[in-house]
């Protein structure tokens, strides 16, 4: 090989790696993170007045449980899933008066705004990885708790 | 890297093993979002 191909061949080369680099580079970019929000309520009763609430599935419940929180049975509100661009934001309505704000910001890594009747309540910036949860949760009436469950899908 | 941020009345809590983070408002359950009397107002 005279020393012209070879070099004309390595810079084929680079060019062929820096293609594949910034081809793969644009798939990572493009990659969609999916979540799920829960509005969960906590309780020792051992059914929800409203028969509409089903309990939470298991996985969920053996997460609460591992949780410091005193309360022995879990029902699902409400449930939305969430898909975040990169970069992306997504208002989620859970209920009349709870809403969770989320934004994507790069990675695993994400912004959530509670919002309490249209009032931020809590923000927090957080990296959520795949099959993690994030639970954000306090007091309702008649010792029970609301609890909001975040969960990375994909 | 977790931060939080504007939840001064707040408890953090990791569970590392099963990837699990709690955080917990410690309001009276009146000023929480959901704060009817009755719980099935959650909806």
């Amino acid at each position: 090989m005279t020393p012209r191909i070879r070099s004309t061949a390595l810079l084929l080369g680079w060019a062929l790696a820096a293609a594949i680099y910034s081809g793969s580079g644009l798939r990572l970019q493009a990659a969609t993170l999916k979540l799920q929000a829960q509005l969960v309520w906590g309780t020792n009763d051992e059914r929800s007045p409203d028969p509409k609430h089903k309990p939470v599935e298991a996985v969920v419940k053996e997460k609460l449980k591992e949780l410091p929180l005193k309360w022995s049975n879990y029902f699902e509100i409400n449930r939305k899933n969430v898909e975040l661009s990169p970069s992306g934001t997504s208002k989620v309505e859970l209920s009349e008066k709870c809403q969770l704000e989320v934004t994507s910001l790069g990675g695993s890594k994400l912004e959530v705004i509670l919002l309490g009747k249209g009032k931020e309540t809590l923000k927090r910036t957080q990296a959520l990885p795949k099959g993690e949860m994030l639970v954000l949760g306090g007091n309702a009436p008649n010792a029970t708790a609301w609890l909001v469950v975040l969960k990375r899908i994909e | 890297m977790e931060t939080a941020l504007t939840d001064t009345g707040a408890f953090t809590y990791r569970d590392y093993s099963a990837g699990t983070t709690l955080v917990w408002l410690s309001y009276p359950a009146e000023n929480e979002p959901d704060d009817d009397e009755d719980a099935v107002t959650l909806q």
